[in-house]
């Protein structure tokens, strides 16, 4: 007997925690209290570089209700660590010496009975510092090449397919396009301030707080505070958005923990939104140089792609990368070279975010691609046609499984790029100039961080996933839900899932778009674990019709299969008197690289802009993107990632950078002057995605969509402006400054 | 935010007895903000929310609000909707729904000037801390001023309703205890100077009660544009304010108004009397509009403000005559 089942993996599935969300009920680290709590409040530094020389904590002392004040003359116990990524690296710890690196470094800690004691008691802190000169901006700072860049490499790579510097290829190309772009500083803006409660009973540390990944929290923390992992309550509730600014324990979580061990009572800190600009980390500017050589047709023959980035002087965990990154995967060429360089700022400390080198590397590349194309006379869709690859560039590597093209030719049909205007500036619409624009976009899929879930099927027919992977407001929980009710054939709401909590199997990190791709494969093998107990349960078991009849049982779904009979588990379980079983299934970490093929994900991103004839503000009208992800397992939850990258990718285009002036102030550090998009920014987005499972990925053929809907989109506008107006502008945020000061094709 | 008294005032006269240094509260949404900022540090505030002050008149002298309107309230009076757009769409391109229903009239024409370094406790700034210096002039300085500067300050008002106002001939209604008078709003505000911390002719203790905005010539034909990096809820980063009463196909009067871009509301005289005799069809107002930035002055981040101004106006005056 066969029936063809409807399976739930892919559809478009409501969120499970969506009712605690919209009606507020859902309970993040901020909103928990413990008895007997006292606050902590930042004190934050004026100056960006120099010495703190005193600090005058008197009348804060004295302020009603402040308990104690910490600082780097009365220091807290906190071992310096080096960063995540950069093991080797600049040791620090929060308020452990003097210097001053960047403006809002955290100087003081205030810690008082209520919240308004604190912020008052801080207000009343008078620093004094020797302030020194400081490098606010990638020609101000100090240039280094890096030992290494993105995962390993080094600092200058490339190659040459025969022999020829991209210099010769350069001489003997048909035609040569050469730019410099620049990307703004960016802060992830994360709805829920960094904030963590914590508190000590003996030697046992109680962590609540909002993290991407808990083994990394715990690890960082029994480190730290000289603890075994296993004495660590570590339970992160909900987390209202990451975007890689929540994957190190920061200085809420390591004061916190430090300030409950030394004064023997609860204590939380939440950072204020000016606080969460500057304490937390950033992604540095970059300053990007691309050249492109091609044939007549647009093949490319040679790529060279120069950049510097900013990097914090203290813990950075990531220098932004973006030929590493990008340009070296994209497309070939007959050589390719590919530069990096660090410049030390006095920015806030610099690390992950959204896209971390694919956004400000995306830029450039498919900027330079859409100038190639209006030189050549060839279709910018055209001409990514003419250069995909079917191996990753340079080498015989096939990709896992690429749909580029596919993307490309269903966006184009879909956003009708054939009513594009084929010269710029030659479309009016009232008083509007109309332009189209597109790019294409990537991101790699990797697995970072070992995955164990556990599944327990209950004999009352409750199934019940734990693993303490966490949910970002992206939808895990919901995609482990899924999973498991898809794999067992029952609907959703049998499935009960527990997440967030150090207790729980680990459960790896939400990050890296690695989160479902890691997860969810782990649930499907979990699931599997738990029915083979339950087959083992039912030929064990005397009372059972399969009874020793191995070989014979089978599982599907819910339910065992040995000849003509059909039990689902919960009946196997009654009768055995089992209450429950528990199977695990894990996952391991993957290198891009895996199983002798490229591992990355593909799309293609179009857009329509349209720029006031008078005042040239520009204004995105419609937005597509067609996303080769590989299998997806909730479509809506899918859908909503992509849709709200490329939100994201808006307001980075046109909106978004941390501004600092000549003294390496943030200027723009809160959401009255660091502008991020409003409804009214934000046209119709069509998003399109091919769920074509990646079967060489992994078992379910799931990559990731996490990062890659911002990818294009800087692009994309940007071409759209100089398809509406001429104006090419190669710096992002384009503001309307940069409207007025850009040039045209005509200079 | 610093301990402070909180008192409510019953009564218009409650008010003025408050004592000096007392800080007015209508919709809170500048003082409350400012007050958590700790940049306004007052030791007395005065609720006056329950002062008979919410009256909006539309008659033969034109519209009357009282000072405690709301900026919603005003936006959707369906009177002030058909007699006064102007009014209408500067609100309207003002502030969020939210901040709109709290925000009373008086309060907008008093808000603050939104420069980083003014709202910074820790910077210089000659407006928050006379003689500091003005970090501006030599910072981020890309949405300030280039008209109506000083040495001392180049932050820009950031009223939108302030500039329509200006542009209609509004009047501010004082009281204080030397009784009430009335003070055109173009004489309301005072350039910086050398006293950037004096920023209108409001005596100590002087409460606005109301504003009197006069009925637009019959043919006079009105738009309020706005620009600004953000489509909604973000300031200007210039606008204007543009009513032009048109006779025989010919421009008759004009009346120019232009925000954003100036330390106050700033009218431009000269554009307005360029105007005067112009065929009132579209087109051919680029020489006119030039006129706009008049003595106007850029700071390091600040130049594309100067063609940007003159093509607000120019595209303000186009788009009367396209409706």
């Amino acid at each position: 007997m066969t029936s063809v089942r409807t399976r739930l993996l892919g559809t478009a599935v409501d969120r499970v925690d969506g009712p605690e969300k919209v009606t507020g009920t859902a309970r993040y680290a901020l909103d928990m209290t413990v008895s007997g709590m006292l606050w902590g409040h930042l004190v934050t530094s004026r100056v960006a570089a120099g010495r703190l020389t005193a600090l005058d904590t008197e009348a804060a002392a004295r302020s009603a209700g402040v308990v104690a004040v910490f600082s780097p003359f009365a220091p807290l116990p906190i071992p310096p660590l080096p960063s995540i990524s950069n093991p080797s690296g600049t040791r620090h710890a929060p308020l452990a010496d003097p210097v001053v690196h960047h403006h809002g470094q955290p100087v003081a800690l205030v810690v008082a009975e209520t919240q308004e004691q604190a912020h008052l008691a801080a207000s009343l802190v008078s620093a004094t510092y020797d302030g020194t000169p400081a490098a606010a901006d990638l020609d101000s700072g100090r240039e280094s090449v890096p030992d290494q860049v993105d995962h390993g490499q080094d600092a200058d790579i490339g190659y040459s397919l025969d022999g020829r510097t991209v210099d010769d290829v350069l001489a003997g190309s048909d035609i040569v396009v050469s730019g410099r772009y620049h990307t703004a500083a960016q802060n992830h803006v994360a709805m829920e301030p960094h904030s963590t409660l914590a508190w000590w009973t003996g030697d046992r540390l109680h962590v609540r707080t909002g993290h991407q990944a808990i083994p990394w929290l715990v690890g960082e923390l029994a480190a730290t505070f000289g603890v075994e992992p296993a004495s660590l309550d570590v339970v992160v509730p909900h987390v209202g958005g990451g975007f890689g600014g929540k994957g190190r324990a920061g200085v809420d979580v390591k004061l916190a923990c430090a300030a409950s061990r030394v004064l023997g009572r609860p204590v939380k800190v939440v950072l204020t939104r000016s606080q969460v600009f500057t304490a937390t980390t950033v992604r540095g500017m970059t300053d990007q140089e691309v050249t492109l050589g091609a044939h007549r047709d647009g093949r490319l023959t040679a790529i060279r792609h120069r950049s510097r980035s900013a990097e914090a002087a203290v813990l950075s965990d990531l220098l932004v990368a973006p030929g590493h990154t990008v340009t070296r995967m994209l497309y070939g060429a007959d050589a390719m070279e590919i530069s990096q360089r660090r410049v030390t700022v006095n920015l806030p400390r610099t690390g992950f975010m959204r896209g971390p080198s694919e956004v400000p590397g995306l830029f450039a590349l498919e900027t330079a691609m859409d100038e190639l194309a209006g030189r050549l006379g060839v279709d910018p869709v055209e001409l990514r046609l003419r250069n995909d690859t079917e191996v990753y560039p340079g080498t015989d590597l096939p990709w896992s499984g690429k749909h580029l093209a596919e993307c490309l030719r269903v966006g184009a049909e879909r956003f009708g790029w054939d009513q594009r205007p084929r010269v710029p500036g030659s479309r009016r619409d009232g008083d509007q100039y109309v332009g189209f624009g597109m790019a294409v976009t990537t991101y790699r899929a990797v697995q970072i961080l070992p995955v164990t879930v556990a599944t327990t099927l209950h004999a009352d027919g409750r199934v019940q996933v734990a693993t303490s992977a966490v949910d970002l407001g992206t939808g895990m929980t919901t995609a482990i839900a899924v999973t498991a009710a898809d794999a067992l054939d029952i609907p959703i709401d049998r499935v009960q899932v527990r997440l967030g909590d150090a207790a729980l199997p680990p459960g790896g990190g939400s990050f890296g778009s690695a989160g479902a791709a890691s997860v969810t494969p782990a649930v499907a093998a979990a699931v599997r674990a738990a029915m083979d107990k339950v087959l083992a349960c039912a030929i064990a078991d005397r009372r059972s019709p399969m009874y020793a009849r191995a070989g014979e049982v089978s599982a599907r779904g819910e339910v065992l299969r040995c000849g003509g009979e059909s039990i689902p588990f919960t009946e196997v379980l009654s009768s055995a008197h089992q209450a429950a079983v528990t199977g695990t299934g894990t996952t391991t970490p993957r290198g891009v690289f895996e199983g002798g093929r490229a591992h990355w994900s593909f799309g293609a991103q179009f857009c329509e802009v349209r720029v006031n004839r008078w005042t040239r503000e520009p204004r995105v009208t419609r937005m597509l993107g067609v996303m080769d992800v590989g299998r997806v397992i909730n479509a809506k939850a899918a859908r909503s990632q992509i849709l709200g990258g490329m939100v994201w990718g808006l307001s980075t285009a046109l909106l978004e950078g941390l501004e600092f002036d000549a003294r390496a102030a943030m200027t723009n550090g809160n959401l009255a002057d660091y502008l991020v998009p409003v409804n009214a920014d934000i046209p119709d987005i069509d998003v399109v995605l091919l769920d074509l499972p990646d079967d060489a990925h992994n078992e379910l053929g799931v990559r990731g969509a996490g990062e890659i809907g911002a990818g294009g989109i800087s692009a994309a506008i940007g071409n759209a402006i100089h398809n509406a107006t001429g104006t090419r502008l190669r710096d992002i945020p384009m503001t309307i400054d940069r409207m007025w000061r850009g040039t045209h094709d005509h200079d | 935010m610093r301990e402070f008294t909180f008192a409510r005032a019953a009564t218009v006269e409650d008010a003025l007895d408050a004592p000096r240094g007392a800080v007015f509260l209508a919709g809170g949404t500048t003082v409350v903000d400012l007050m958590k900022l700790d940049v306004l540090r007052p030791r007395v505030v005065v609720d006056i929310n329950a002062l008979p002050l919410r009256e909006i008149t539309v008659d033969g002298t034109g519209l009357t609000v009282a000072s405690g309107v709301r900026m919603g309230d005003l936006a959707t009076h369906a009177e002030v909707v058909r007699a006064f757009p102007l009014v209408v769409e500067a609100l309207l391109a003002g502030a969020s729904q939210q901040i709109r229903n709290m925000a009373s009239i008086g309060g907008n024409l008093l808000q603050r000037t939104r420069c980083g370094y003014f709202r910074d406790v820790c910077s210089a700034c000659n407006r928050r801390a006379p003689g500091s210096g003005c970090a501006a002039i030599d910072g981020a300085n890309r949405t300030h001023a280039v008209l109506g500067t000083s040495p001392s300050c180049v932050a820009t008002h950031p009223s939108d309703l302030a500039v329509a106002l200006t542009a209609l001939d509004a009047t501010v209604r004082v009281t204080g205890h030397g009784g009430e008078r009335e003070v055109p709003l173009r004489e309301f505000y005072r350039v910086p100077g050398d006293t950037p911390r004096i920023e209108n002719v409001l005596g100590a203790g002087e409460l606005i009660i109301a504003v009197h905005v006069p009925h637009p010539p019959a043919e006079a034909r009105t738009t309020y544009v706005k620009v600004r990096d953000r489509a909604s809820y973000e300031f200007a980063l210039s606008s204007a304010a543009v009513v032009i009463e048109a006779r025989d196909n010919v421009i008759a009067g004009a009346r120019i108004a232009v925000g954003g871009v100036a330390t106050v509301p700033w009218r431009l005289p000269a554009v307005e009397a360029a105007l005067i005799g112009l065929p009132a069809t579209p087109g051919g107002f680029g020489d006119v509009v030039a006129r706009a930035a008049d003595g106007a002055s850029a700071l390091t981040q600040n130049g594309y403000k100067i063609p940007l101004l003159e093509h607000t106006v120019l595209r303000a005056i186009e788009e009367v005559f396209a409706r």
